[in-house]
């Protein structure tokens, strides 16, 4: 991990700006049953298999409700994708170990779903308020940072 | 449809999903709208709703696996294809137990698509209902799609995707890809495939459907 230190073109302080070296390693799928929170499933997996940080290869299933995220003017807003039923398209991002979920890189996670309707939506998973539905399916990839 | 979900109800039942009596939901308060609110509106811990399905919940609540060998892959499968046949027959020469993908670019001519809708019989809640078809040029958004087996070794094809239509309204859900014809604009899309490790399909006792597990195995 190298930490930049020359200024950048803009004035702004580039000492805090971090490049990783690193490469994928194991993947892993998953079957997460009904009513376990989508991000907080994918954090325990990366743990079960002693990975701090994976990537997203691609998730699909239903969840009960969506509940998604942005930022708005006054603040960051949620959307609710009332079912039960709503389809995950996709799902990007990254994953941190559920034991380092404290650290500065908290698992935040992106996707595309679909209500009972078709209409498809975007945003940001809401931890804890995305349940599984019938069944989502799950493949990460570890990132392993090598040293600087 | 590639996964053993049967049945459909009228095409009325997809504009409302109104609870069946043959069901539970386990709402601390009812997360009933789709209007956006401030996010410290609602105690996130208290407003996610459960559901109870008709089997017994068995432990653990995940089964995972690590693949071994995976390797990946680029395809672009041409206009007028059916996308389904093309992936199966163009992965075949190739000893996989399974693979993943996702969808980068291109349209269909055609396809059909099914969303979840509230049963009106049986001991499934809830089903996929009839088949959503579209005639006109779809351009993906997104797309992920699982190849797991069933319990003869056949490819199952499990998908879930996005589309713009031709008046850019955005539509989605379960993804038949042996219903869908490319379009104006190759599909291109990325594969990791699975020398050993995936998804079986086999029965689930909680939900009563046959359902993608992972396993550890090679295809013999």
């Amino acid at each position: 991990m190298n930490a930049l230190s020359n200024p950048s073109s803009d004035g702004l302080s580039s000492e805090h700006v971090k490049l990783e070296s690193g490469h994928y390693g194991r993947v892993v799928v998953a079957r997460i049953k009904p009513n376990e929170d989508l991000v907080g499933a994918l954090e325990a997996l990366c743990t079960t298999y002693g990975m701090q940080r994976a990537v997203v290869r691609g998730v699909l299933g239903s969840l009960v409700d969506g509940r998604l995220s942005y930022r708005a003017a006054d603040g960051v807003r949620e959307r609710i994708i009332k079912g039960p039923g709503v389809e995950i398209l996709n799902v990007f991002g990254e994953v941190t170990a559920a034991a380092m979920t404290n650290s500065n890189s908290p698992t935040q996670l992106n996707a595309a779903l679909s209500g009972t309707d078709g209409a498809v939506y975007a945003g940001r998973l809401v931890r804890g308020a995305n349940l599984a539905f019938i069944t989502i399916e799950a493949t990460l990839q570890e990132w392993i940072t090598e040293s600087a | 449809m590639n996964l053993s979900f049967h049945g459909a109800t009228s095409a009325s039942a997809i504009e409302g999903a109104d609870p069946s009596p043959l069901f539970k939901l386990n709402a601390v308060s009812d997360p009933a709208t789709d209007a956006d609110y401030p996010r410290h509106a609602h105690n996130e811990a208290n407003t996610a709703r459960g559901f109870c399905h008709p089997g017994t919940a068995t432990s653990p609540r995940m089964l995972s696996v690590q693949i071994r060998a995976p390797q990946d892959m680029r395809i672009t499968i041409p206009c007028g294809a059916n996308v389904g046949k093309t992936l199966r027959d163009a992965l075949a020469p190739h000893h996989y137990s399974g693979a993943m993908g996702y969808i980068c670019r291109g349209s269909a001519r055609a396809l059909q698509y099914h969303v979840i809708i509230a049963a009106t019989e049986g001991d499934r809640p809830y089903i996929y209902g009839a088949p959503i078809r579209e005639s006109g040029e779809a351009t993906f958004i997104n797309g992920t799609v699982n190849f797991g087996r069933d319990a003869n070794g056949a490819v199952l094809l499990h998908c879930h995707g996005g589309y713009a239509d031709t008046n850019g309204v955005l539509h989605g859900g379960h993804l038949i890809l042996d219903e869908t014809v490319v379009g104006a604009e190759p599909l291109v899309m990325h594969l990791c495939l699975f020398g050993q490790g995936g998804f079986v399909q086999g029965e689930d006792e909680e939900t009563h459907y046959k359902l993608l597990q992972p396993y550890a195995g090679a295809l013999q």
